[in-house]
């Protein structure tokens, strides 16, 4: 190789080397760009972690907050569950007792824990009286069935049995426990109620006392003036006579006030059963029209009876009351009528229950005085002024005896009557009352 | 002459009742409680009860079970006549066979011995 050759070798390796050196340069400079663009990105990515990092944070601190306070609601109400003076009772579809509260478990001898996914049937054995409640008989079993709260009365004589052989008389209410319109079971609120059931027997024993002490020697009046005036002990002069009569009446009033008295403080006191028997309702009243002959007789009146249906259904009713409720009806109907006076009676069995009608075309009751008339004792002036004896407890008896019934009642005066000719007159009274059946 | 004991506590209602009675022919045993009538029923031939409810010691309902349980009286004829009537002992009353169930406030004196009468 000459000299000129090896000096372009040379040339040409200076200018290669200088290009790779440009070359490098280039790509070093490059590598920089990305590398700063990596660590940009990496900076960015770890701010995004550390921001959702903090978002999980405050995340979780806020369930935490919600957990207290879920707990504290939940403590809170299992508080008020517990501290409930009565029993507290949830039972679920399957009869399961899925909570009860410390007094529940007082009452039922049961452990409050170990109670629960326990069937309440087994736990707790129902009576109605002496007789074991069927199953589907029981209200929570009906609140299950029927979706409608129970409740049980101290009249209805339920019993609880627990499984020491302990009975104890209870009243309850069983509502239904509903999710998204759905019963998913229901809530039992019962009491023991022993002691109420002692006072009302001890109440229902004085009113029994009480009648027999008063209604004893009021006999013994009756009788024996009753025997005088038949001439039991001899003959009577006309003026014997005339007062007799009127110490006569004046215990037949007294008789009947005591009477209505004492089925108040009876119906008051909530200690009669009711006793349906199965009844014909013409039957029934033909004979309480019959029972106040004497009076219609006096006073010139036939009462029509309308039944609205042909064949009115025999119904099961408690007869001695509703006697007491048309027999005051009709009575106050035929003494505050006129002579030949109207009265009508119209019946019907309309769904589940029985509608009576008793329409007078008699004194009316005064508008002003017509918010009183079922009031202890109250009598309105205009039937003072017609009859001064009368007691003003009979409609008050009346309309406990129907309430008592569940029935309703209701009135209107002056009602419309048709005249002779066919025009309406405005006169009377005209009483409604309703007794489910 | 057909024989009626009477068992009324009340002195006065009794004697009224006997009175009533003796007039119209009947032999008339009065008693004041239910085991002053029972002694008697051993003793005399009775044709008819006649029994107040509400008696000292023992009750008319018990005094029913119990001559309902005794062969000598057990179909005894019975007329309860008692000053009030509650569904419950008439009913009772009527398991135990009674004649008849009569409320002293509701009817006169003389109603009630002629209801007595036709059952003798």
């Amino acid at each position: 190789m000459d000299l000129l050759q090896l000096q372009r070798l040379n040339m040409n390796y200076a200018e290669e080397l200088a290009e790779q050196k440009s070359k490098t340069a280039i790509v070093n400079q490059l590598l920089e760009l990305k590398v700063e663009e990596k660590t940009l990105e990496l900076e960015r990515k770890i701010k995004d972690l550390h921001l959702a990092e903090y978002a999980i944070l405050n995340i979780l601190e806020d369930e935490r907050e919600l957990e207290i306070n879920l707990k504290n609601e939940r403590d809170k109400t299992m508080a008020i569950v517990s501290s409930v003076g009565e029993g507290l009772l949830v039972i679920d579809n399957d009869y399961k007792i899925t909570l009860i509260n410390e007094t529940a478990a007082r009452f039922l001898e049961v452990s409050a824990v170990g109670v629960l996914g326990k069937d309440a049937k087994e736990i707790i054995h129902m009576l109605k009286g002496n007789e074991k409640l069927p199953d589907r008989e029981r209200p929570v079993a009906q609140t299950l069935k029927t979706g409608k709260t129970i409740s049980v009365g101290l009249n209805d004589n339920i019993y609880y049995i627990v499984s020491s052989g302990r009975k104890f008389p209870v009243t309850l209410v069983s509502t239904p426990l509903l999710s998204d319109g759905n019963i998913i079971g229901a809530v039992v609120v019962f009491s023991d109620i022993t002691e109420e059931k002692k006072l009302d027997e001890a109440k229902s024993s004085f009113i029994a006392s009480a009648s027999h002490q008063l209604r004893t020697p009021l006999t013994t009046i009756r009788w024996y003036t009753e025997m005088l005036s038949k001439g039991d002990a001899g003959p009577l002069s006309k003026d014997q006579q005339v007062f007799l009569a009127k110490i006569y009446n004046g215990v037949l009033r007294l008789n009947e006030a005591l009477s209505i008295l004492l089925s108040l403080a009876r119906i008051e006191g909530g200690g009669v059963k009711i006793n349906p028997v199965k009844t014909n309702l013409i039957k029934f009243t033909n004979e309480v029209i019959k029972s106040l002959a004497l009076l219609l007789r006096e006073k010139k009146i036939i009462i029509k009876i309308n039944a609205v249906e042909k064949n009115l259904p025999e119904v099961l009713i408690d007869q001695a009351m509703l006697n007491q409720v048309v027999t005051n009806l009709l009575s106050n109907a035929i003494r505050y009528t006129d002579n030949k006076g109207r009265i009508e009676i119209s019946i019907a069995v309309l769904g589940n229950s029985v509608v009576y009608l008793i329409k007078d075309d008699g004194i009316g009751i005064p508008q002003d005085q017509q918010k009183n008339i079922f009031n202890k004792f109250f009598r309105a002036e205009n039937a003072v002024n017609k009859i001064p004896d009368g007691n003003g407890i009979g409609l008050t008896l009346v309309k406990n005896l129907v309430e008592f019934l569940k029935g309703k009642i209701w009135f209107e005066s002056p009602t419309v009557w048709l005249d002779k000719k066919g025009k309406e007159e405005k006169r009377g009274t005209v009483f409604y009352f309703t007794i489910p059946i | 002459m057909k024989s009626i004991l009477v068992i009324e506590d009340e002195a006065p209602l009794g004697e009224a009742i006997k009175f009533k009675l003796d007039n119209r022919g009947f032999k008339t045993i009065l008693a004041g409680t239910a085991e002053e009538g029972l002694e008697c029923l051993a003793k005399k031939d009775i044709n008819l009860i006649w029994l107040d409810l509400r008696l000292p010691k023992m009750d008319g309902i018990k005094f029913l079970e119990k001559i309902r349980n005794d062969e000598r009286f057990k179909d005894k004829k019975v007329v309860i006549v008692s000053v009030s009537a509650s569904a419950e002992k008439q009913d009772k009353a009527k398991e135990l066979g009674v004649l008849d169930y009569i409320t002293k406030s509701d009817l006169q004196l003389e109603e009630i011995i002629e209801r007595i009468a036709e059952k003798v």
